[in-house]
């Protein structure tokens, strides 16, 4: 359903990159919901772009890719949207955070809408099933950033509007293993 | 004669009041967050929930004073938002009330964030007597975290009809303030600079209206990114889309536009659904521009229209007393003898 056109993937000893552009809001909503269904473990997704480039747009595809039947809304508001699905080993968990409005938060801040307990439970055993958690305006999160995670920046063309071109970034083994399927 | 005390914590406002059997607000007391995140530009969750510490007592104080309560144990109930909001903001609320409900051995009665916007339709104000009781009722909730078409049958009972796919049309007012840089909070600033200002330089998408498939859904995401591609259009043709008299210009189409799609779609389910009132309410229902297009709107189809006065627009405890007298109606108060309350962050009304 979605016309990709992937560079080739630039993959290094702890890093992996990979291009992707899309054209208008549907193809966006397939490239999150493609990377939602090629996810196989926990993941931190840190997404970043300017104010109308897509986060939530491909936040909504993800949600799709990992069989999440939700309305995904924006959480700049809430700060943090949590959808959920399903008990035990087969639950698929997707935490949607945007720290647009936490500037200048330190560490307090944050675990002031629970980020060092979502990050807790990235580590926990895959018995308690899939989270993705998704963090939008990520770059303003600095070296509380995890090392383990898939930076997926999203930059917006000034000369075609409907034109997003996505830099996805695999930091540690699950999230290059996830971008080297994806180019596949 | 009910007497409740409310207590709301859920986001920026701690807020208490007394209300008497739904309607009667003998007192509103609301200590605002907002001029320290305009500060700032921004929300400090571990601050907000520090900040509701310090202010709840005084706020519940000067809500029994105002009101003429000398004891708790006087008052009939206590009710307390326990979601949708942040938790550590919610859970301040929740504390306080439950330690009051526990000392006096008064019913606590939890109530929905949301349930309180739709409440504060019934509470009287001076001058703006709060809506009556003739059923179906049409809600519209619009703020900075919701945007929901909502069909009442009766008191309590809720149907969705519609909502934000993406932003919250407040959200929407903030974001495009800050890409004009008009200010901060979004709704005021645009409404301020949009005052008295033509609406013949721009042209905005009206999003999903008369959309079949959406016909009670709202997108704010694609018109904030049309006002987005808008300001880069004028970069390049070296029109400083940030001057104060562009800024205005898109500022007033960009509210035109969020206006026109809630009450036309407020309009058209009113009519599709037949019903006997149509209440707004929510942060964004304070806006000159909805309540005076509102106003002509429903003047127009005859079927009355009731939005809060403004002290029960944005977040406040009035609404939540309201909203508890008429939770508890259908059972009675002793039924609320429960202390167990929890603090939800996302709680859905329907």
């Amino acid at each position: 359903m979605t016309h990709l056109h992937p560079g080739a993937i630039e993959a290094s000893s702890d890093s992996a990159h990979l291009l992707l552009t899309t054209h208008g809001p549907e193809e966006t909503i397939g490239l999150g919901q493609r990377i939602g269904q090629t996810i196989r473990s926990n993941l931190f997704i840190a997404l970043s772009g300017d104010l109308g480039a897509g986060k939530t747009t491909f936040t909504k595809g993800l949600a799709a890719g990992l069989g999440l039947p939700v309305t995904v809304t924006s959480p700049t508001f809430t700060l943090v949207n949590e959808y959920a699905q399903g008990k035990g080993p087969t639950a698929r968990r997707l935490v949607h955070v945007d720290v647009y409005r936490l500037e200048g938060g330190g560490p307090a801040e944050l675990d002031g809408i629970g980020y060092g307990d979502l990050l807790d439970d990235l580590d926990a055993s895959p018995g308690y099933g899939l989270l993705v958690l998704v963090v939008e305006w990520a770059d303003r999160l600095g070296a509380l950033l995890p090392e383990e995670r898939l930076d997926v920046e999203s930059i917006s063309d000034e000369d075609e509007p409907d034109v997003r071109r996505f830099s996805l970034r695999a930091w540690g083994e699950a999230a290059t293993g996830l971008l080297q399927a994806l180019a596949e | 004669m009910t007497h409740i005390l409310a207590i709301e914590t859920s986001c920026d406002e701690t807020a208490a009041a007394v209300v008497v059997d739904g309607r009667r607000v003998l007192s509103n007391r609301v200590a605002s967050q907002i001029e320290m995140h305009r500060r700032f530009g921004g929300v400090f969750p571990e601050v907000a929930s520090r900040q509701h510490v310090l202010a709840i007592q005084t706020v519940i104080r000067e809500a029994l004073d105002e009101a003429g309560v000398a004891r708790v144990a006087d008052l009939d109930a206590i009710a307390v938002t326990h979601g949708p909001g942040l938790a550590g903001s919610l859970l301040v609320g929740v504390n306080a009330a439950k330690g009051l409900a526990f000392a006096s051995g008064l019913p606590l009665i939890p109530v929905n964030h949301l349930e309180g916007h739709v409440y504060s339709n019934w509470a009287d104000m001076p001058n703006n007597p709060g809506a009556t009781d003739e059923f179906p009722v049409l809600v519209l909730i619009v703020s900075g975290g919701h945007t929901e078409l909502v069909l009442m049958s009766g008191h309590g009972e809720y149907r969705l009809l519609g909502r934000t796919l993406d932003d919250a049309a407040g959200e929407a007012f903030d974001k495009v303030a800050r890409l004009l840089e008009l200010g901060y909070p979004g709704g005021p600033a645009i409404q301020k600079a949009a005052e008295g200002v033509a609406l013949d330089r721009f042209s905005l998408p009206r999003p999903l209206l008369h959309n079949n498939d959406h016909r009670f859904n709202f997108s704010y995401s694609g018109l904030k990114t049309a006002v987005l591609n808008l300001t880069r259009q004028l970069e390049r043709e070296g029109i400083d889309p940030k001057a104060p008299e562009t800024a205005a210009a898109i500022g007033a189409e960009f509210q035109a536009a969020a206006v026109e799609v809630l009450v036309e779609k407020t309009a058209d389910a009113a009519q599709e659904y037949g019903a006997r009132q149509v209440c707004i309410c929510g942060g964004v229902s304070a806006n000159r521009a909805l309540r005076v297009s509102a106003q002509e709107r429903f003047a127009g189809l005859g079927i009355p229209l009731h939005i809060p006065a403004f002290a029960l627009c944005t977040d406040n405890a009035a609404m939540i007393g309201a909203a508890a007298y008429f939770r508890q109606q259908p059972s009675g108060l002793s039924a609320y003898h429960n202390l167990g309350v929890d603090v939800h962050a996302s709680l859905p009304l329907t």
